[in-house]
């Protein structure tokens, strides 16, 4: 069932990439996206954000979700990240939706949630101001992508360090995913900080490039290729 | 020169690019060497620094370095955020500022102790260390649920502090007690008793063996050595005033003592519940929370007084 939902959700966004971008269609595809996170909760009972098939949908959902708010952008920013978006969902499909019937203890915490929930937002975030960068998309935007996408992720990252504190007793451990966090935090920190430079354009660009290669390598290099607290099996 | 150096918006900024490169360097020298770091996490960084003087740690060194130019750069910044009246900026970077010098603290005095057993209804006294008055900690009862795949649900403890008081230790609470944490990592159970069952022409014996204890049967004294993990298997040593035997005592065997011969009908392991705890001792805690806490709520305010102006 869950795929089903994945492969409405990929037609639409096929349709808008090959025919015709509208803000219907991409409302009629976000819906699409909140029934189907909306049935994970009411089917399984915790908030779809654990294992990779959850994440990646829960990923492209913000992807979509933001998407609804960003108008009068050029052809090249809504095609690519439609097609983005189209590649997460499809890699999707591969994955096996089966899921454990039960909730381990730590995972039993308002804090979980959040902290997967705004840290996906800020990765939506970060994902399209690398888009902006590539379609050549304004930089008042990115600023603003890149700005909201810190926001939120240090949201995710305050939730995250209470619950490991409470979890693990320790708020920070040296490990590759919490390092890696860490490095996100600090890196957009000083992103934020390059409007206040003269000549910022190119250093905005580059550095959004280099910021987006560092979530995904976070999320998914980190997340599928090495063993971590984090891991996404 | 000097407020040149530290109120340079772009010096700042490369600053934290290269924290970023160093943190990359070492996040990927602890992926690659996990043992070298293993004991990080139980002492004061410094500590832990001042006994493993190592190469592979260069990183370490040059991030703090980094974080102290950081440091003072951050007071530049506020008393700028003051003369231009900006009040969440300013709230941002002064608790940026807590937070470092909270760490700072952290680096000199947290420590944590790793994997304490208490047994359900003894005593625990927890050697925590020099200059530091020992924990008293008794696990009073343990409840949890199984899964259907075999995995502790739900479980709850109950543990007796040194006041007497009672407190419920659970997953993601932990409990405070004295200037330390406790929380709870896993369950366990300790083996309390053996029984072995052995019968011959007479009828049945039955003998219960506990670890580390000599027990009297047949004017020998048994000792348990050694458990295969189904219990199925015992290794004991039997011995009187003469001699001593390593014998292994196995469901369906004959055992031969004072030329009589047994057989070993069952061995029957009893259990005792534990769980097992971490204890932490982190006396920056509440400046890091409460730092973090309102460094969070005047980014979201910030940005929330901000959207208006954004996406357009």
């Amino acid at each position: 069932m869950e795929k089903a939902f994945i492969v409405v959700t990929l037609s639409l966004l096929i349709y808008q990439i090959f025919f015709k971008k509208s803000f219907f269609l991409n409302t009629i595809t976000f819906i699409t996206m909140l029934v189907f996170i909306v049935y994970n909760i009411i089917i399984y009972r915790h908030f779809p954000v654990t294992g990779l098939f959850e994440t990646l949908s829960f990923y492209a959902f913000c992807i979509i979700f933001l998407n609804l708010f960003i108008k009068n952008e050029n052809d090249q920013y809504y095609t690519l990240s439609n097609i983005y978006t189209a590649i997460l969902l499809a890699f999707c499909l591969m994955l096996n939706t089966k899921k454990s019937a039960f909730t381990p203890d730590a995972l039993n915490t308002a804090l979980f949630p959040l902290h997967v929930a705004f840290s996906f937002i800020s990765y939506a975030f970060f994902t399209l101001s690398f888009f902006l960068v590539i379609s050549k998309g304004s930089t008042k935007k990115i600023l603003d992508m890149n700005y909201l996408g810190f926001v939120t992720f240090t949201i995710g990252l305050w939730t995250g360090g209470i619950w490991a504190y409470k979890a693990w007793g320790a708020y920070f451990l040296y490990g590759i995913k919490e390092i890696f966090s860490f490095v996100l935090w600090v890196y957009y920190a000083s992103v934020i900080h390059i409007k206040f430079i003269k000549d910022r354009g190119r250093l905005l660009k580059l550095s959004t490039i280099i910021g987006f290669a560092i979530v995904i390598f976070t999320y998914l290099g980190i997340g599928i290729f090495m063993k971590n607290t984090h891991s996404l099996g | 020169m000097l407020k040149r150096v530290f109120n340079s918006t772009f010096i700042t900024i490369f600053v934290l690019f290269a924290i970023c490169l160093f943190s990359i360097t070492g996040a990927i020298i602890i992926y690659l060497n996990p043992e070298g770091y293993y004991k990080i996490h139980n002492y004061p960084l410094f500590f832990w620094l001042s006994e493993h003087i190592r190469l592979d740690t260069f990183w370490i060194y040059i991030n703090i370095f980094l974080f102290g130019y950081i440091g003072i750069s951050l007071l530049f910044c506020l008393s700028n955020d003051i003369k231009r009246r900006n009040l969440f900026v300013a709230i941002m970077h002064i608790t940026v500022a807590f937070f470092l010098i909270a760490h700072l603290i952290a680096s000199v005095k947290t420590f944590r102790i790793n994997d304490i057993i208490l047994v359900e209804n003894e005593d625990k006294i927890v050697n925590i260390k020099d200059g530091f008055p020992n924990l008293k900690l008794k696990l009073k009862s343990l409840s949890y649920n199984i899964s259907q795949y075999g995995i502790p649900l739900n479980i709850s403890a109950t543990i007796e502090l040194p006041d007497k008081t009672i407190k419920e230790l659970k997953i993601n609470h932990p409990i405070k007690v004295d200037k330390y944490h406790v929380l709870i990592k896993d369950i366990t159970a300790m083996l309390k008793s053996i029984e072995v069952i052995l019968t011959d022409e007479n009828g049945i014996e039955r003998i219960t063996l506990e670890p580390d204890t000599y027990i009297n049967v047949h004017n020998y004294s048994w000792r348990i050595i050694d458990a295969n993990h189904d219990f199925s298997a015992i290794k004991v040593v039997i011995e009187d005033s003469k001699s001593s035997m390593i014998t292994i005592l196995k469901n369906g065997d004959y055992l031969t003592l004072n030329n009589k011969k047994f057989l070993i009908k069952a061995i029957t392991p009893s259990f005792t519940q534990a769980v097992i705890v971490d204890i932490v001792y982190d006396p920056s805690i509440n400046t890091i929370f409460y730092a973090s806490t309102f460094f969070t709520l005047a980014l979201f305010l910030q940005a929330l007084l901000r959207l208006r102006y954004m996406f357009v």
